[in-house]
């Protein structure tokens, strides 16, 4: 006599487990795949009728590629997406410099206790919000009362429009980009150098090698692996800006929009003032589908690279 | 973190280790000055900022800001209610979805775990974007001018799964599910009495991941949010920022008798001030809470 | 299905506690683990199940317990088949390789928590705790939690946690490997003598237990079931395995050291059978050479033949027949007794001899040793089951 495991069993020890993952599943359903759905927006000359949403987007004709031949039409779409590479490129490299080499300072000094509270002060930016970090800023940068103004005034210099100036924006965001961000990546850097077996220096050490050698020479090729891969995953992120930085700190100053609009601060001001629902979709389903391909190539490299570190 | 560190045999040398410190020295002050800074204004007088502009050390300190912002500012202990009711709800809210959530896609018995992970994991490689976001929203769900607007978009994050499925996968957790199963517990007591207790150390840092989320938030307000009954305090900050933008865009042409009737009010200084009460929560929480995220940052992996 | 009655050697006929029939497992990943396992085990009676790592004797013990899915067979407990039921409904108990305590539970929380699922009766529970914990000597641990007792005090909470539900059938998973020599042997003897406690005390539970280690298996199984690769290699008392060992691969698994096998031809003269091993031919004692025959190879046929190193001794002065001569390589003493390593035309060889009289043997010498051909054993080379055993 055979008797195989009948489905109730099978169902029953399921039952629960699909109970866990329900709300979830809600959720995930309605605030992730819906809008997934509503890309067909892309696809529709959309207008606010009578009737509502859902009839207007019943209603409005399907317009084929229309939306996204006049976002790429416009001069702005050359802009967001040259703003948008460009700082990604600029962050990913100063920002993993500088991670590393706070890390690696953190990790050779001497003293443990100064080193715990060095870390504490480096990882603390990461946690103020971007309005926060704005307002810091201001401080420094306002017209008529800001630190900057109050130095340059001392040594006889015109106070500068600091929110007026489209140039010098790209170096003040980057700035406050690695202020902010810096701590936390050498966070990731000093647990893995942190990981990395003392007997490695001690061999080094009896090889006569310097402290700076074994630097060189141990710690860095030790992090090697992870500093592809976490450049990597960023390279597959560099098609999305941190709105937060590009909106709020500049306090979204029209004057600077030719340096700091990036894709996600036009696709926010296209929905809230513009309205043009179509096009502002088209933009956005831009940024998500390259983004898409960008991280699937780079999932691809680091799986070639290394199948650890593979993001799946 | 610091518990292995490295003594002996490969130190730098006395002048390296100098040199080390005021690296991170110079770099730790340019982290902390700012905020100190907009204390010290906070705490300014009107006049001094009228006379000197924003000063590190004022020519004359004030609790004028706070005073006055306690005495019309029925507005901040609103918003303060606002954002701590968010915090709340939404931490509880969302350690409850993820965790489940994460326990159940770490079962190896849960015969649908791969669709689950999947289904957590392709919203990260892929979003419809903002616009058909804020349309479900706004048209489905009705976020606009409710707190809802303010809890669900955080509620799950998957993200918080990867980091949670592997505290859940950990090699002491897989027998002792099996003991509770021969001890005769269901799934969800399993979970609750043996899992969760012993998964402490994970779920905390998700939880403070979510309070700081919450906390922080200002995204959602900005979506969702005009009342000023539901809006919490960063988006108060927001608000209030936008007249100073007003103020700094129209100062070329200002007459004077407008910057006299600006300056007369403790505007500056109140403004630093609520920037300082919507961080002290921040300053105070982080430093005990600072090994959690370090865990946090390192565990966790998409991947199977 | 009525139950079959089953013999055991000493006792009368009685009920089979746990039977399983022609069970399979496979895994998702296509891997086969069990191929079509047969047996019972009695009411009351110690069950070991022995084999070597990635013998699939963990995956039977967890099919019996519920924690994994049959893909098909039957697995009977008491009357009823289990296969679809709950491990919490097998009236099993089960003590893990590593305990598996709850961490953040006291001893006494650890073991009371299934009766208290179970929702027995406050006072029943703490009767029943009590009692196990003395029963155990773990009295004094009951409010510890498992962080602060050593790996002794954790097993025996582990134990107790198990004895408490009272159940028709224990498993235990290796339950001793985690443990230090010494303790382990100390624990052995312990777990034997709980079992006929718990059988003189009306408690007629089978005890299912699975280790690697054939010293556990040897010393604590009323019987012992051998696997392999997920198939049963044999089922039977200790001293039949040891003594009749039904292949090769029991042959070389039970024992310590292990029994020398080798090579070997045969060859028929007459009614007579003589084996060729290690460059001597030795003519097998008539019966064997009777049971032989009557399961005779293919001619030409390579078998394999086995002597236990309990089996070979020094020869004494005067040259004697059947004996072996070759060169020593290594003397292990160990007080009492010393194991010989030799070798002889390129096969090594092994005796146990005592103490005393492995007397001057160092590395080097040259040793003659009588063999005792009647205790060896003949596999056949294809199969490797052993040809010399008498037929059942």
């Amino acid at each position: 006599m055979s008797v195989r495991a009948t489905g109730g069993w099978r169902l029953r020890k399921n039952t629960a487990f699909l109970l866990m993952v329900l709300p979830g599943f809600i959720w995930l359903v309605l605030l992730k795949y819906l809008p997934m759905g509503g890309i067909v927006l892309a696809f529709k000359n959309f207008h606010f009728a009578r009737g509502g949403f859902w009839q207007s987007l019943w209603e409005s004709s399907w317009c084929g590629l229309q939306n996204f031949e006049f976002l790429f039409a416009s001069q702005n779409a050359w802009i967001i997406t040259r703003n948008t590479i460009l700082y990604n490129l600029v962050f990913i490299v100063t920002g993993t410099i500088l991670a590393l080499a706070i890390a690696v300072a953190l990790s050779e000094l001497l003293n443990r206790r100064l080193a715990k509270l060095y870390q504490t002060c480096l990882f603390f930016p990461y946690f103020l919000s971007w309005v926060v970090v704005g307002y810091l800023l201001l401080g420094f940068l306002s017209f008529d009362k800001g630190a900057v103004n109050g130095m340059l005034g001392q040594f006889g210099w015109q106070p500068v429009q600091w929110y007026d100036q489209p140039g010098v924006w790209p170096y003040i965001l980057s700035f406050i980009n690695l202020w902010k961000n810096a701590g936390y990546n050498a966070v990731i850097y000093l647990a893995a150098i942190m990981g990395i077996d003392r007997q490695y220096y001690e061999a080094a050490e009896i090889d006569g090698a310097g402290k700076w050698q074994q630097t060189i020479y141990v710690t860095l090729p030790h992090l090697y692996k992870l500093i592809i891969v976490m450049v990597l995953l960023a390279v597959g992120r560099i098609f999305s800006a941190d709105f937060g930085l590009f909106y709020q700190v500049p306090l979204n100053s029209g004057a600077l929009y030719p340096t700091t609009d990036v894709i996600d601060t036009y696709v926010f001001r296209s929905l809230m003032y513009t309205g043009d629902i179509g096009m502002t979709t088209a933009a956005g389903l831009y940024q998500s589908v390259v983004g898409f391909i960008l991280i699937m190539l780079v999932n691809k490299v680091i799986k070639k690279y290394d199948r650890e570190s593979a993001m799946f | 973190m610091f518990k292995t560190g490295r003594r002996g045999v490969g130190q730098v040398s006395a002048r390296g280790n100098l040199l080390l410190n005021l690296f991170l020295f110079l770099l730790s002050a340019a982290c902390v000055y700012p905020l100190l800074f907009v204390l010290m204004i906070s705490l300014s007088s009107n006049e001094s900022i009228a006379a000197n502009g924003y000063r590190l050390w004022p020519g004359q300190f004030s609790f004028g800001a706070y005073q006055y912002m306690f005495t019309i500012g029925q507005q901040i202990i609103t918003s303060y209610g606002v954002t701590i009711v968010v915090t709340v709800a939404g931490t509880v809210l969302s350690v409850l979805i993820t965790s489940l959530y994460a326990y159940a896609i770490a079962r190896d018995d849960f015969r649908y775990r791969k669709f689950f992970t999947y289904l957590a994991i392709i919203p990260l490689l892929f979003s419809g974007g903002l616009v058909p976001f804020y349309m479900v929203s706004t048209q489905l769900l009705h976020f606009r001018n409710s707190l809802l607007g303010l809890i669900m978009p955080l509620a799950f994050n998957s993200f918080f799964i990867m980091i949670l499925r592997t505290y859940f996968r950990a090699g002491n957790i897989k027998p002792l599910i099996e003991a509770a199963k021969i001890d005769g517990a269901g799934e969800f007591r399993i979970f609750f009495r043996i899992v969760l207790p012993l998964s402490l150390p994970g779920v905390a840092t998700i939880a403070l991941f979510s309070a700081f989320a919450y906390w922080g938030d200002w995204y959602n307000a900005l979506l969702f949010i005009d009342q000023p009954s539901l809006t919490p305090v960063q988006a108060m900050l927001m608000n209030i920022q936008s007249n100073l933008q007003f103020i700094i865009q129209n100062s070329t042409n200002l007459s004077a008798q407008a910057f006299d009737l600006l300056r007369n009010m403790p505007t500056d200084a109140a403004r630093m001030a609520v920037v300082i009460l919507a961080t002290v929560p921040i300053i105070l929480a982080y430093p005990f809470f600072q090994r959690y995220f370090i865990r946090g940052l390192t565990v966790g992996g998409v991947k199977d | 299905m009525a139950p079959e009655g089953l013999f055991l050697p000493g006792e009368e006929v009685i009920m089979a506690s746990v039977k399983v029939e022609k069970l399979e497992k496979v895994y998702p990943n296509g891997f086969k683990a069990l191929h079509g396992i047969d047996l019972q085990i009695a009411d009351g009676e110690f069950m070991v199940v022995v084999g070597p790592s990635g013998c699939a004797k963990s995956t039977l013990l967890r099919l019996i317990a519920g924690l994994e899915e049959v893909t098909s067979g039957t697995i009977t407990i008491g009357d009823r088949v289990v296969n679809d039921l709950d491990p919490k409904d097998r009236r099993i108990a089960m003590v893990f390789q590593n305990y598996a305590l709850y961490p953040h539970m006291t001893a006494y929380e650890n073991m009371a928590f299934a009766l208290k699922l179970a929702k027995l009766p406050r006072a029943e529970i703490d009767a029943r705790v009590r009692e196990a914990a003395a029963k155990l000597e773990i009295e004094g641990l009951l409010d510890r939690k498992p962080k602060d007792m050593s790996g002794g005090q954790r097993q025996r909470v582990a134990v107790g946690r198990a004895i408490v539900r009272k159940p028709d059938v224990f498993l235990f998973d290796e339950p001793l490997s985690n443990l230090d020599a010494k303790l382990r042997v100390s624990m052995r003897a312990r777990l034997v003598q709980l079992h006929r406690e718990l059988k003189a005390g009306g408690q007629r539970a089978a005890m299912v237990y699975v280790t690697h280690d054939q010293v556990e298996a040897m010393t604590m199984g009323d019987r012992i079931t051998v696997m392999k690769d997920g198939r049963i290699m044999q089922t039977d008392t200790p001293m039949a395995l040891y003594e009749r060992p039904a292949n090769k691969f029991v042959a070389g698994f039970i024992g310590s050291p292990a029994m020398n096998i080798h090579r070997a031809g045969l060859k028929r003269i007459g009614d007579q059978v003589v084996v060729a091993v290690s460059g001597q031919e030795w003519a097998l004692a008539p019966a064997q050479a009777a049971r032989v025959l009557a399961s005779w190879p293919a001619d030409g046929e390579e078998v394999w033949f086995g002597i236990r190193p309990d089996s070979i001794d020094l020869a004494g002065p005067g040259g004697e027949q059947a004996g072996l001569c070759g060169e020593i390589s290594l003397v292990e003493r160990t007080g009492g007794e010393a194991y010989c390593y030799f070798r002889v035309n390129g096969d090594e060889y092994v005796a146990r001899l005592e103490g005393s009289r492995a007397g001057q043997l160092q590395p080097g010498d040259v040793g003659q040793f009588r063999v005792k051909v009647d205790e060896g054993h003949v596999f056949s080379g294809a199969g490797g089951t052993n040809i010399s055993l008498p037929a059942v």
